[in-house]
């Protein structure tokens, strides 16, 4: 199950590289990493990455994290293409099958993170524009407030109810079904 | 448990973050939130976020529009918004008013048909997003036998039309090609009735709770009679009978060898569905864009459960991604409903709601967006 990307590495070796963090960290990544951020694949176009891409909104910890998503799906997106290609016989499903499993448990384990930092990692997925991870994450806190009431979504997040006591009765009358 | 960082979400997060969330939360919690905050409230009363929203949640499981008739004399109308999971989303009552005779949800209305005509109160469409009802202010044809209510599809862009409400006077022992007159639903009211083509051949109704009339796509299909599998189809938007019948699925041979196949159609994900069923089993078709059917699942009747009614109360109301089917059946003498999940997987079902006082019941998917709102610009209206 390890070994069922190994097939598919050296077409994504081509290209390198260098992202630069908010506090000056460099990372190194393939292209077919660095790409699945559309903000990333403009700036390859337009040829505009020699001698690195700074990305002032990003800080080193949240890059990294952001970094071990998109090679795992980066792979996950050879891997797709790899198979498609190629014959499907029953064993390439089975390994299509364990990876999408694989992916999945990935995501999982790769959400267990504080507020603070699943809150910069949507901040990031949306500046760099990479669709699953921005996904991934709002997914993620959309259904961790879908159940509450709007008192715990205040407390939650340190909102001010600037409504006056008249609006939010208003309101709450228009929309009593949301409320029984 | 408030953590440390718990700043505000706005001053936390930009605001394109927060709407990437909130699109991603579904409507109902949506609708409490509104009182949060000022910001809130004005983004999520956004008409452009609903649309938004509505297009991010398209590929979701749908809702299922259950309408019965309440009260003493059945003159309120209870509407019931439900998930597939059986939970209530929404609920709604319309009236009191005249004793309802039939309730028809198409998409996102509700046509509701009054039992005696009175002051042109017959008709009534009900909007379940917003609650509005509108009085369509128009008597029924007096040579109406049966009403179909739909939405034409224009021909050009394949985008929604006008809803349209179709009388027929079609009728078992028709001797003669049916009247059709047309009335086409304007805001806050119903047009005048026009007289419409004649189908193409003399249709012979059986009266089977409308499971002979089925709208799909902008198109009334009919079965033609109760002994072949001929359907006529009238398109909403040119308001004409297409003029060669359709013809429906071959049925497999059934295994009871008692019961001759009841033939029925249903509006499933979309697409005229066509429907046999026998004691035993429910074999369904799709009619694919090629114009040929595809048969889509069998459905084996539990009826060693005690729990499954007659197949001819079974109507099926959609297809899940998953394999499963949603299907709503009559059970204990047609008294109460239910919503039921087939697992062709396991051959079982599950009854997911049940509701009492069906005797009178219009059941569809509905297809609305609940984050929509009154617009105070509209039209003659009232508040149920």
């Amino acid at each position: 199950m390890a070994s069922a990307g190994s097939g598919d590495e050296k077409a994504a070796a081509a290209a390198m590289i260098t992202l630069i963090s908010s506090d000056n960290e460099k990372f190194e990544v393939t292209e077919a990493t660095a790409t699945l951020s559309q903000t990333i694949r403009h700036m390859i176009e337009d040829g505009c990455t020699d001698g690195g891409v700074p990305l002032p909104n990003v800080t080193s910890k949240i890059l990294a994290r952001v970094i071990e998503y998109c090679k795992k799906h980066a792979t996950a997106a050879a891997g797709e293409e790899g198979s498609s290609s190629s014959f499907s016989d029953a064993a390439f499903l089975e390994v299509d099958r364990a990876f999408l499993e694989e992916l999945e448990e990935f995501d999982d384990a790769f959400l267990e993170v504080d507020r603070a930092t699943l809150f910069d990692l949507i901040l990031a997925a949306n500046y760099l524009d990479i669709k699953g991870l921005l996904n991934l994450t709002c997914q993620k806190v959309a259904d961790s407030v879908k159940g509450k009431t709007p008192e715990q979504i205040r407390e939650m997040y340190n909102i001010v109810n600037d409504l006056t006591p008249e609006e939010e009765a208003e309101i709450r009358r228009e929309t009593q079904w949301a409320f029984e | 448990m408030v953590s440390q960082d718990a700043a505000s979400i706005d001053g936390f997060l930009t605001q394109d973050a927060l709407y990437e969330i909130l699109l991603r939360v579904p409507a109902r919690p949506l609708c409490r939130f509104r009182t949060v905050c000022r910001s809130w409230r004005s983004l999520l009363s956004d008409p452009q976020f609903a649309a938004a929203h509505a297009a991010h949640h398209r590929g979701d499981p749908p809702l299922f529009a259950v309408c019965v008739a309440g009260g003493a004399h059945d003159e309120v109308a209870e509407i019931k918004l439900l998930d597939t999971s059986g939970h209530t989303v929404k609920r709604l009552s319309v009236g009191p008013t005249l004793p309802l005779h039939e309730m028809l949800p198409h998409l996102d209305k509700v046509l509701l048909r009054g039992l005696v005509q009175l002051q042109g109160h017959a008709m009534r469409v009900l909007d379940p997003a917003t609650g509005t009802v509108s009085i369509l202010r128009r008597n029924i044809p007096d040579s109406c036998n049966s009403i179909v209510f739909g939405r034409a599809m224009s021909s050009t862009g394949g985008h929604a039309g006008e809803y349209k409400v179709l009388s027929l006077d079609t009728s078992l022992y028709a001797t003669q090609p049916c009247k059709v007159k047309v009335l086409t639903l304007l805001n806050g009211g119903g047009g005048t009735w026009r007289s419409a083509p004649m189908p193409p051949v003399t249709i012979k109704t059986f009266h089977n709770r409308h499971k002979e009339v089925a709208v799909a796509n902008g198109v009334v299909y009919h079965l033609v009679d109760n002994t072949s599998w001929l359907i006529a189809a009238f398109d909403l938007e040119a308001e004409q009978w297409q003029p060669s019948l359709l013809q429906g699925p071959v049925p497999v041979p059934t295994i009871d060898g008692y019961a001759q196949p009841l033939r029925s159609l249903a509006e499933l994900n979309g697409r005229l569905a066509a429907v046999s069923s026998t004691a035993l089993h429910m074999n369904i078709w799709l009619l694919m864009d090629s114009g040929k059917w595809h048969k889509q699942c069998r459905v084996r009747m539990c009826i060693q459960q005690h729990i499954w009614p007659f197949a001819k109360d079974v109507q099926p109301l959609w297809l899940l991604d998953d394999g499963r089917v949603a299907l709503w059946g009559s059970r204990g003498g047609m008294r109460s409903g239910a919503l039921w999940m087939y697992d062709p997987r396991t051959g079982m079902c599950t009854e997911v709601a049940a509701m009492e006082n069906c005797l009178r019941v219009g059941v569809g998917v509905y297809t609305g967006n609940l984050l929509q709102q009154v617009d105070q610009a509209a039209h003659v209206m009232e508040k149920p």
